[in-house]
């Protein structure tokens, strides 16, 4: 067990390969940096400027007055390996390679990054990389990306990430939208995993006060039971969701059992997810939704759903969805039952799911979602609430914020909202910025949150 | 002359070693799981045809007579598997057809004998098996077997040692394993004693032994009926 603070939340950096050229990743880099405002001191190293962006800059590592934590390397492939050695000989403590071009491109490359770890791992410097966006850590100020995110929302999810550019597409994607952005304290991508893996970051957010949940975009595990075993303790207090693509490749091969012909990593790596309770998303989509829900509400007490709708139709979708990902629905208390009973006409009888939009047109809007939803909400076999509602202008009014903002908390539940096209989706999901109410696009969206939230905590 | 397996793993080893095999036949994969308290059916090893009778005699019919040789990996398909065989008489021809089957098939074999054993129908047939993944270590595998296995994929893994909850859930993961609770008009097969299985391979798995010399175990196919479980097919792998 090794501690990685002095690459994931480092007290000083270098950035070698530093320029100002805004063209360049190594200048996108550095102004990143300056502008995310780290709060250490910042080391440009270029051998030819005399400062960048205010900052003094050094010919080379050695000339730093301090032994740095984090060298960022931002150099053609050819000078990483020098680089690297600088970093070392000056007594860094960890290193990010940016640069691209090792194992993921040729043989050659392998050789290179293989070298790159032997001379890393003999003084103890830590890696991150090659092939890297680079890493944020909000809470010091380091946006040590070469993708430049105007803004970013900073908060208690905390990603590992094994890929080149794809963190980067993703979190842009993330924080450019307006609404229900996912907070992201940290983003670690180490990209072709050369030395800082899985298991190093596990153990640091198991520390770290900052992060309440974890999410990995893994291709590999390097070490699955030590993993796994990690997992289990730290899932107690901080749920884990893992994105881990290659679940069709074909493993079957030619063999004297099934069991070695059905046993590729994938099936073995499914069922242990499961076990360890670890939750696994499909993709990406799956992923941050599951997050989303799980930075945003409080654990679920038990997996029985109650669905309020204002669609029949997106009642019995939901119910199937919920059924096949291993949810169950809620049976209604008695109490809940005559609530119900309130807003509808003598002929129809309340289920789950409580489809009620036959209330809108009996009681008006307003009415309609507050008797509906909050008998729902109160009811003690309700574990999660699933909410699909129409939004087209019968069924807005202008409390709709308001109510489901006190249902949230009135009834600490975890609670997925879908909402469905019309006039009021608008204003209805800008009125809940900042409730913590998860809203989504789909029905399937929002069931497989709740259920990646389920296996990811109960 | 063929003599009845033993079930001591270590001898058994040394035997498959020694002949260059990294497979057990099937009768000796069955002596180790019967030493392991897995239930196997009752019968035995002939040298000859004319041995068969008297193991049906021992049994009672219907039997199952199959051809026992190192080399034959995939017996159905040689046309080397028979059953129900109704008498002593049937199982002797069982055996003089088999033999002209493999012969036709693979002429290069040579048959170590015929194994007789009483025959049980599985309905559906399941698959356990225990492997030894060089990347996760020991895994449990169970779910649909016989020729379902890589068409309907109804199986799924767990880590071994296996703790109670991880057996529960494993005996419960796919669709296909409600029929484990009953299906209609037939007797609720004994989930107990599959739990129990899968626990005796899941502790199997953590012996020294068959985690430095195993790479597979597998049972396929285990029949479930409301009176145990019975180990009907069964195949051991050594690490090579």
């Amino acid at each position: 067990m090794r501690d990685i603070t002095p690459l994931v939340a480092p007290r000083s950096i270098a950035v070698i390969g530093a320029t100002a050229n805004p063209t360049k990743s190594g200048g996108v880099l550095f102004d990143n940096l300056v502008k995310g405002d780290f709060q250490g001191p910042l080391y440009p190293i270029n051998r030819t400027a005399v400062a960048i962006m205010g900052r003094t800059a050094y010919p080379t590592l050695a000339e730093v007055p301090e032994k740095v934590d984090l060298v960022y390397i931002v150099l053609p492939q050819q000078h990483v390996e020098d680089a690297v050695k600088q970093c070392v000989a000056a007594g860094a403590r960890a290193a990010c390679i940016i640069t691209a071009g090792f194992s993921e491109a040729s043989q050659k490359g392998r050789c290179t990054e293989q070298r790159l770890y032997d001379i890393a791992r003999a003084s103890g410097l830590l890696l991150a990389g090659p092939n890297t966006i680079g890493m944020v850590n909000a809470e010091v100020g380091m946006m040590g990306s070469f993708v430049n995110f105007p803004r970013w929302q900073s908060g208690s999810v905390s990603f590992f990430t094994q890929t080149g550019i794809f963190t980067g597409a993703v979190m842009l994607h993330v924080m450019s939208g307006a609404t229900q952005r996912l907070p992201v304290g940290k983003s670690i991508d180490v990209g072709n995993k050369v030395d800082v893996d899985e298991l190093d970051f596990l153990t640091f957010v198991a520390d770290d006060p900052a992060t309440r949940v974890i999410g990995l975009y893994i291709e590999s595990i390097r070490n699955p039971r030590a993993f796994l075993d990690r997992a289990r303790e730290v899932r107690k207090s901080k749920p884990i969701v893992v994105l881990k693509p290659g679940r069709t490749k074909d493993g079957a091969k030619a063999s004297a059992s099934h069991t070695g012909s059905l046993a590729s990593d994938n099936d073995i790596l499914d069922g242990a997810l499961r076990q360890y309770g670890i939750a696994r998303a499909e993709d990406e989509d799956d992923f941050l939704n599951a997050l989303r829900a799980l930075v945003m509400l409080p654990r679920p007490r038990g997996k029985r759903v109650g669905v309020a709708t204002t669609s029949g139709a997106l009642g019995v979708i939901a119910t199937d969805l919920l059924v096949e990902s291993g949810l169950e629905l809620a049976a209604f208390e008695p109490a809940t039952l005559a609530a119900m009973r309130t807003i509808l006409p003598d002929w129809l009888e309340p289920a789950n799911p409580f489809d009620f939009w036959i209330s809108i047109d009996i009681k008006g809007p307003r009415e309609a979602h507050e008797v509906g939803l909050t008998a729902l909400f109160a009811d003690p076999n309700v574990d999660l609430v699933l909410c699909t509602l129409l939004a087209p202008s019968n069924a807005d009014f202008p409390e709709f914020g308001d109510l489901v903002r006190r249902l949230r908390r009135n009834y600490d539940k975890p609670v997925a909202l879908v909402i469905y096209g019309g006039e009021a989706e608008q204003r209805w999901t800008a009125d809940l910025e900042g409730a913590d109410v998860p809203i989504f696009k789909t029905t399937r969206a929002g069931v497989r949150a709740l259920s990646l939230m389920v296996q990811a905590t109960m | 002359m063929l003599t009845q397996a033993s079930g001591d793993l270590s001898m058994l080893i040394a035997a498959a070693r020694a002949q260059y095999r990294n497979v057990l036949s099937e009768p000796e994969a069955k002596a180790f799981l019967r030493a392991q308290g897995i239930p196997v059916p009752p019968g035995r090893v002939v040298p000859t045809p004319e041995e068969a009778s008297g193991v049906v005699r021992e049994v009672g019919a219907p039997v199952v007579v199959k051809a026992v040789a190192h080399q034959l990996t995939h017996k159905t398909e040689a046309g080397a598997v028979m059953f129900p065989v109704d008498s002593p008489t049937a199982a002797e021809m069982a055996c003089r057809t088999i033999a002209a089957r493999v012969a036709a098939y693979r002429p290069d074999i040579a048959l170590d004998g015929f194994l007789i054993e009483a025959y049980r129908p599985a309905q559906p047939e399941w698959i356990l098996a225990l492997r030894n993944d060089p990347h996760f270590g020991p895994a449990i595998m169970f779910g649909l077997g016989g020729i379902y296995v890589e068409t309907l994929r109804q199986v799924s893994f767990r880590l071994a040692p296996l703790r109670d909850e991880d057996i529960e859930a494993l005996l419960s993961e796919r669709p296909a394993m409600q029929l484990l609770s009953g299906a209609r008009g037939r007797a609720p097969p004994d989930l107990r004693a599959v739990a129990d299985v899968v626990r005796r391979l899941s502790d199997l798995s953590q012996q020294p032994s068959v985690a430095r010399d195993i790479s597979e175990i597998e049972i396929n196919p285990l029949a479930v009926t409301e009176n145990g479980v019975l180990a009907l097919d069964a195949l051991i792998v050594l690490c090579s």
